[in-house]
């Protein structure tokens, strides 16, 4: 069923036409490292934000976060479907383990909802752990490196962290 | 809240406790201070995981993802690895409104299409990772073309998270190592085993008290030449491996 039209879509397509324009690159750049095959990870993300669209779901934290839950639960679903599809012998090494493949697929969301959470959290917060985690800098050489007093490095320290654990619950990451 | 106030004593070394910005002396008197606050254990226990979860991401990947101007606006590092596929002329970072092209059908019917061509994906990596749990950034194709590194990730059976990353430089590779839950003392060790046989050690370090390590190692052999690359202890038992595909697999 057409529901109203503008410039020619439908507002269902406008609608997954916005989906997709923020957040496409990025499920793209997961759904690419999680499946390494750069050819079908375009029908992945489509998949996805046809389901996401599909079940209209109320999400009250991260879209992004929701988005790239889909596309693994989607990943995995393909997986398990030509896991058991009969191959010929011989022209194809035989298949990762179904759970190693979900703890690869997991581990890699994991990872890109960790920097979508550190793109999140305020940028004195952000600099703060890239000097220490990242870089490993003491409290001093991150105070001379930001310009700022130890004391503030180590009070943005903790805020930092305190942010972080609140954006990622914010995305559905549990503590 | 809990009532701590990070700039109030003892208290206000948590985040830099945590995030390992601590010299050894405050450290320990962190330790002593946590022994005796139980809000400050409490506010430990809500966040001791997330420099586990940080290390998801490599040293070089999170400077690259946070280090610029304004990061909200910079592609992810997982997407900025490889280039987008029919990539618009902006580097791909945004897809105009119109380039949702097919209708709704038929991107279902696409979607039915490529469960094989994952799963061949998937057996490639298995077939490289020799058990491994690894992803491949991008694999390594045919010489005509020039090609990136590669890049894995694994838990090894000794539990150590571990994350390789290998880039092709024009005098060899550059090797880097991310990893949590190694030993937390003695030295350990990074080692490169070629084709040949031949077993290298590219790298050594002592251990860190939070078991975390990043090494970056140049070696001088070209990516194809790499068979294994492995974590040892000084006692050289091996910690976490991951083995390579033979070149010219993919």
């Amino acid at each position: 069923m057409r529901r109203a039209r503008r410039n020619g879509q439908s507002m269902d397509e406008v609608v997954v036409a916005e989906m997709y324009r923020e957040h496409g690159e990025a499920l793209l750049g997961f759904v690419r490292r999680a499946s390494g095959d750069p050819d079908g990870a375009e029908d992945v993300v489509q998949e996805t934000v046809l389901k996401v669209w599909q079940a209209a779901p109320e999400i009250s934290g991260s879209l992004r976060g929701y988005l790239f839950r889909t596309a693994r639960n989607v990943m995995i679903d393909n997986y398990r479907r030509a896991s058991s599809r009969p191959r010929r012998s011989g022209s194809v090494p035989a298949l990762e383990s179904m759970p190693d493949a979900v703890e690869r697929i997991d581990a890699l969301l994991t990872r890109v909802l960790m920097e979508e959470a550190l793109r999140r959290i305020s940028r004195e917060h952000r600099d703060v752990v890239l000097a220490l985690h990242y870089n490993q800098l003491t409290v001093a050489q991150a105070a001379a490196a930001l310009g700022i007093p130890a004391g503030t490095v180590k009070s943005r320290a903790f805020y930092a962290l305190r942010e972080l654990r609140s954006v990622l619950e914010d995305m559905g990451v549990e503590g | 809240m809990t009532g701590i106030d990070a700039a109030d004593g003892g208290h206000g070394d948590l985040g830099a406790y945590l995030l390992g910005g601590l010299s050894a002396g405050e450290r320990s008197r962190f330790e002593e201070h946590l022994f005796g606050c139980a809000s400050c254990r409490s506010e430990l226990a809500r966040l001791r995981d997330l420099p586990a979860r940080l290390g998801a991401l490599s040293a070089e990947e999170a400077n690259q993802l946070l280090g610029g101007d304004d990061p909200a606006e910079t592609g992810s590092a997982a997407s900025a690895a490889l280039p987008l596929a029919g990539g618009t002329a902006d580097g791909g970072r945004r897809r105009p409104v119109g380039a949702w092209p097919e209708s709704l059908i038929e991107l279902r019917r696409r979607a039915r299409r490529r469960a094989f061509a994952l799963a061949a994906a998937v057996a490639v990596l298995a077939g490289a990772a020799g058990g491994a749990v690894g992803y491949v950034a991008g694999a390594p194709r045919g010489p005509a073309e020039p090609a990136p590194g590669a890049s894995y990730a694994l838990t090894s059976r000794h539990g150590v998270q571990a994350r390789v990353d290998l880039d092709r430089k024009a005098w060899g590779t550059e090797v880097s190592l991310t990893a949590a839950e190694l030993p937390t003392t003695g030295v350990l060790e990074l080692w490169i085993l070629d084709g040949s046989g031949q077993s290298n050690r590219v790298g050594s370090w002592m251990a860190t008290t939070t078991g975390k390590s990043a090494i970056t190692c140049p070696v001088p052999l070209q990516l194809p030449a790499i068979e294994r690359v492995q974590v040892r202890s000084g006692g050289r038992s091996v910690l976490a491996e991951v083995r390579l595909p033979p070149s010219g697999a993919s």
